[in-house]
C-alpha cells in the first residue's frame, strides 16, 4: 500500500474554520444509560478523522449523531454539531433534510443490506437528489461524474444493474458515489471496508484518500481496524466505553501513544509483518502425519467448491488455511470435520481413513477432532448454561456419572481462563471473547487431538483476539495440541502459525512454512494477499519514521 | 453488546429488561388469575350447585327466586345449576383437544424439520389436506358419519388444528437447526432424539406455549359452537354451549339462561387469552430481551 507524499492536508488548512464542531455530545438510550458521554472534536476540510473503538465503544453513535439520527432507544441529550457554525441538532425538520446530503452524507457499513435489492442503481442514486429539488436530465449527469469520480463505469448498463449484479467492493463504491452526489463538505464512512477482502479494501481506502484530498471533503472514518487507521488517518480519536480516551495526529498516535487504552490496543493488534511468535517450527520430519488429505473435491450441489486439495497436518503444528471469502477454507474445514458429505477423495487420520458424515466416524474419531465456529453468538445454544453446554459434550464423548463430569467442567473453564462459577451463567450473560473460551472448553472437555478452529476470532474486538491467540499458542505447547486454524487474516496467522497453506477460488495455491510464505510468497496470489494487508509496522515506519 | 463485557454492565442490563417487563408480568398474573376462577368456576361448580342440574324444580322460565337464584329454563331446570354444573365439559374438552394437538403437532413438526427430505414432503403433503377442509365443516362432516360423541368431538377439533402446529414447529425448529449449537452437537455424535428434546426442544417452547394459548381460546369458541349447534354434550346433561341453544326461544322472557352461559364462555375465553397474549410478549421480550439494550 503506497502513501501518497503529497496528501498533508492537516497544516495547510489548520487555519481556516473547522466544517464539522462537535461539543460537548452526549447519546442516552431511552433507560438513562449512556452510550456517548461528553465528546467535543473538530474536523477541517481535507482531513480524515479516524473514530476507533472496540464494539459497544459509542463510535458508530458519535458518527450518525453528525447528520442529527440516533437509532431507534437512543436520544441525543447535549451538544451541538455544527457544521460550518450551523447546529443540526436544534435545526428545523426540513433544514436538517437539506443538510443531509448537500453538507453532510453517510456510507453505511454493509454495502449488501444498506441498497435495497429490488431497485436499480440508478433510481436509488437520484432518489435521494431528487427530493431536494433536482430534475431528472440533471441527476443522471451528476451520476455520470460521480461514477467515474468513484472509479466506475458510467455506462447506461451498469447503472441499470441491482445491487446483487455488483459485488461488495463495487457496491461499496457505488454508496460512497451515492454520498457525492449533492457535493457534501463531510463524508461520514462507518466501517466501510470491513465486509470486503484485503485487495477490494486496499483499493476503497485509495478511494477515500483520493476523493478528501481532491474535493477538499473531511472525513469522518468509522473503524476498529487499526491498521486501515495507520493507512489513511490524519487525526485519530480513540473511544472506549463512550469516552474519548485520547486524540491525537495518527503520527503522535502510533510512535507515542499516551494513554494506557490504545497502547494495549496498539499491542493487540496482530501484525503480518512483525516478528514471528510462535517458536520454533516443529521438525516435520520427526513427527507422525495425523491427518493426511489426498485429492480432495467437494460441491454444493452442481457447484464445485473444492478442486483436488491434499495437504497433511503432523502432531503439533498449527497449519493455518487462508483465503479470501468463497476461497472455500470453511467448506474444507467442513469436510474434514464431516459436515460436508457432498466430497470425495481421501481424508485419512492416524492411518485409517475418516467417513464423509461425522455420525458415520468412530467414537474414537469424534473424540479426537473437535471443530471450533465462527461466531460465539451461534455457537452455544442460548436456552443451556455453560455448565450444560459443556457438560453435555462431555456426556456424549466421555459419559460417566455426574460428579466427575461437574469436575471437568470446571477444570476445563479453568484452562480457557473463566471462572469455575461461570458454569451458570447462560451465554447471554457473557461478552463475545467469554462465549469463544466457552466453545472453546467444549472442545477440549472431550481431550482433542486436533483442533479446527474455523475464523474463530473474527468476531471479536482486536483485545480479546488477542487474548483468544494467546490461549491457543498456550494450549498448543502444553498440551502438544494439533490445530488447523482457518482464517482470512494474515496477519493472525503470524502469531500463531508454523505452516501456513493459501487458497483461493477452491485450489491450494501455496503451502509452506509460515515465514516462508508470509515474508517471500512464490505464488502471485499469495503475494498479492500479503502485499494488500495493510501492516500496522510497515505503515508505522513508510509515513512517520522514515519522514522524520 | 460492549466486548468489555464487565458485570456491571450485565446487572444493568437486566434492570433494564425487568423494568421493561413489569407491565406484562402484571398482565400475565391477571391471565392467571382470571383462568383459575374460570377453571374453579368450572371445575368446582358442581359441589355448590344447589341443584342437580337435570332436576326439575319449578315451571318453565321461572323469575329468580331464593331457590333458584337466576330462574329456570326451558324445562323447569334450575338456570344456576346448570351454569355450575355446565363448564366442566367444555373445560375438559378444549384442554384435551388442545393438549393432542400441540404434542402431536410438535413431535411431527420437530420430526419433519429435522429428519426433512421425503418424510418432510410427505407431512406437510398431509398437512395441506387437512388444511384444505374448514374446521367446523370437517368436524360436522365426521360427527355426522361416526355419531356424535364427545370423545370424537375432541379428536377431531385437535385434528383440525394440528396442521397449524405443525407448520408453527416446523418453521421454527428449521431456524433452530441450522444453528452452529446444533451442527456442534452432531459433530460429537450426540443421538438424534438427546438433539430434538435438548437442543432444538428448549429454543421453540416460546412459540409453542403462545401457540397453546391460542388454540385453547379457540377450541373453547369451538366447542361451545359445536354444542349450540347440538354435536356435542346431549341434554340432560349441562354445558353451556347447549345451553344457549336450549333456551334462546326463551331470550324475551327471562334472559339468563342464555345470557348466563354466555357470559361464561366469553370470560373463561377471554382469561385464556390474556393469559397467553402476556405470557407470549413476556417469553418473547425475554428471549429477545438483550436485544432491546442494543
Amino acid at each position: 500500500m503506497q502513501i501518497q507524499a503529497e496528501s498533508d492536508p492537516v497544516e495547510s488548512t489548520s487555519d481556516s474554520d473547522p466544517v464539522v464542531r462537535v461539543t460537548g455530545l452526549r447519546v442516552e438510550l431511552s433507560s438513562g444509560r449512556e452510550i456517548v458521554d461528553g465528546i467535543s472534536f473538530d474536523l477541517r476540510r481535507g482531513q480524515i478523522l479516524c473514530l476507533v473503538g472496540e464494539s459497544g465503544s459509542g463510535k458508530t453513535t458519535v458518527s450518525t449523531a453528525l447528520l442529527a439520527y440516533a437509532r431507534s432507544g437512543a436520544h441525543i441529550v447535549a451538544g451541538t454539531v455544527e457544521l460550518h457554525g450551523e447546529d443540526i441538532l436544534i435545526a428545523s425538520a426540513g433544514r436538517r433534510r437539506d443538510l443531509r446530503g448537500e453538507t453532510v452524507a453517510y456510507v453505511a457499513q454493509d454495502p449488501n443490506s444498506a441498497f435495497n435489492p429490488a431497485l436499480r442503481i440508478a433510481t436509488q442514486m437520484t432518489e435521494a437528489v431528487l427530493a431536494h429539488g433536482w430534475d431528472k436530465a440533471a441527476a443522471r449527469a451528476r451520476i455520470a461524474e460521480v461514477l467515474v469520480e468513484v472509479g466506475l463505469p458510467a455506462s447506461k448498463d451498469f447503472i441499470e444493474r441491482y445491487p446483487h449484479q455488483l459485488s461488495g467492493g463495487q457496491l461499496q463504491r457505488v454508496g460512497i458515489a451515492m454520498a457525492l452526489m449533492l457535493r457534501p463538505d463531510v463524508l461520514v464512512l462507518d466501517e466501510p471496508t470491513t465486509g470486503l477482502d484485503v485487495t477490494t479494501q486496499s483499493r476503497v481506502l485509495v478511494l477515500v484518500r483520493d476523493l478528501c484530498s481532491r474535493n477538499g471533503i473531511g472525513a469522518l472514518y468509522v473503524t476498529h481496524d487499526l491498521a486501515v487507521v495507520a493507512d489513511i488517518a490524519d487525526r485519530v480519536i480513540v473511544m472506549l466505553e463512550g469516552r474519548v480516551v485520547e486524540e491525537a495526529t495518527a503520527a503522535e498516535l502510533f510512535t507515542r501513544p499516551q494513554h494506557e487504552y490504545t497502547q494495549q490496543l496498539l499491542q493487540a493488534v496482530p501484525d503480518v509483518a512483525a516478528a514471528d511468535l510462535s517458536g520454533p517450527t516443529p521438525d516435520s520430519d520427526r513427527r507422525s502425519t495425523i491427518l493426511a488429505v489426498e485429492g480432495l473435491n467437494a460441491a454444493y450441489r452442481h457447484e464445485r467448491v473444492l478442486h483436488d486439495i491434499s495437504f497433511e497436518v503432523t502432531q503439533g503444528e498449527c497449519l493455518a488455511i487462508v483465503g479470501e471469502s468463497g476461497s472455500g477454507k470453511s467448506t474444507l474445514s467442513r469436510c474434514l470435520i464431516g459436515l460436508h458429505p457432498e466430497q470425495d477423495g481421501a481424508i485419512t487420520w492416524d492411518q485409517a481413513p475418516l467417513d464423509p458424515r461425522s455420525r458415520r466416524r468412530s467414537a474414537a474419531v469424534r473424540k479426537d477432532i473437535q471443530y471450533i465456529f465462527q461466531s460465539p453468538h451461534n455457537s452455544l445454544n442460548p436456552r443451556r448454561t455453560v455448565g450444560e453446554s459443556i457438560g453435555r459434550a462431555h456426556a456424549v464423548v466421555v459419559g460417566g456419572s455426574a460428579a466427575p463430569r461437574r469436575a471437568a467442567v470446571a477444570e476445563v473453564l479453568e484452562r480457557v481462563g473463566l471462572r469455575p462459577d461461570m458454569a451458570g451463567l447462560y451465554p447471554r450473560g457473557l461478552s463475545g471473547g467469554e462465549r469463544q473460551r466457552v466453545a472453546i472448553a467444549r472442545a477440549l472437555v472431550c481431550r482433542p487431538k486436533l483442533l479446527i478452529c474455523d475464523e474463530i476470532t473474527s468476531a471479536l474486538d482486536v483485545i480479546v483476539q488477542a487474548s483468544i491467540l494467546d490461549l491457543l499458542r498456550e494450549l498448543q505447547r502444553a498440551d502438544g495440541l494439533s490445530m488447523i486454524f482457518v482464517t482470512h487474516n494474515l496477519a493472525v496467522v503470524r502469531n500463531l502459525a508454523d505452516r501456513v497453506m493459501v487458497m483461493n477460488a477452491g485450489n491450494v495455491v501455496e503451502i509452506g512454512d509460515m515465514d516462508a510464505v508470509l515474508s517471500n510468497p512464490s505464488d502471485s496470489y499469495s503475494r498479492e494477499l500479503v502485499d494488500n494487508t495493510l501492516s500496522m509496522a510497515t505503515l508505522r515506519g513508510e509515513r512517520w519514521v522514515a519522514s522524520g | 453488546m460492549s466486548s468489555a463485557g464487565t458485570g456491571g454492565t450485565t446487572t444493568r442490563r437486566v434492570a433494564v429488561t425487568r423494568s421493561e417487563h413489569r407491565g406484562t408480568a402484571r398482565h400475565v398474573w391477571i391471565g392467571i388469575g382470571a383462568t383459575a376462577v374460570m377453571l374453579a368456576l368450572a371445575l368446582l361448580g358442581p359441589l355448590f350447585a344447589p341443584h342437580h342440574p337435570s332436576d326439575v324444580i319449578a315451571p318453565p322460565y321461572s323469575s329468580p327466586s331464593g331457590q333458584s337464584l337466576l330462574g329456570t329454563d326451558y324445562l323447569g331446570q334450575d338456570t344456576f345449576s346448570r351454569i355450575l354444573w355446565g363448564g366442566s365439559s367444555v373445560v375438559w374438552m378444549s384442554v384435551t383437544a388442545t393438549a393432542i394437538a400441540i404434542v402431536i403437532g410438535a413431535i411431527l413438526g420437530l420430526i419433519s424439520a429435522y429428519i426433512g427430505g421425503k418424510l418432510d414432503a410427505l407431512v406437510l403433503w398431509l398437512n395441506d389436506i387437512l388444511l384444505a377442509f374448514p374446521l367446523i365443516v370437517f368436524v360436522i362432516l365426521f360427527l355426522s358419519m361416526l355419531g356424535r360423541n364427545p370423545l370424537l368431538l375432541v379428536v377431531l377439533v385437535a385434528f383440525g388444528w394440528l396442521p397449524s402446529v405443525v407448520r408453527l414447529t416446523r418453521s421454527v425448529a428449521l431456524e433452530a437447526i441450522h444453528q452452529e449449537y446444533v451442527a456442534s452437537a452432531e459433530i460429537i455424535g450426540t443421538p438424534r432424539w438427546r438433539i430434538l428434546v435438548g437442543e432444538i426442544l428448549p429454543n421453540i417452547t416460546t412459540p409453542l406455549i403462545v401457540q397453546t394459548g391460542a388454540l385453547l381460546t379457540w377450541s373453547i369458541g369451538v366447542i361451545a359452537g359445536l354444542s349450540f349447534l347440538g354435536f356435542g354434550i346431549q341434554p340432560p346433561n349441562a354445558d353451556w354451549g347447549l345451553m344457549v341453544n336450549e333456551n334462546r326461544s326463551g331470550l324475551m322472557i327471562l334472559p339468563w339462561g342464555t345470557i348466563g352461559p354466555i357470559v361464561c364462555i366469553a370470560a373463561f375465553a377471554l382469561a385464556t387469552n390474556t393469559l397467553a397474549d402476556a405470557l407470549g410478549r413476556l417469553l418473547g421480550a425475554r428471549h429477545t430481551g438483550h436485544k432491546a439494550d442494543r
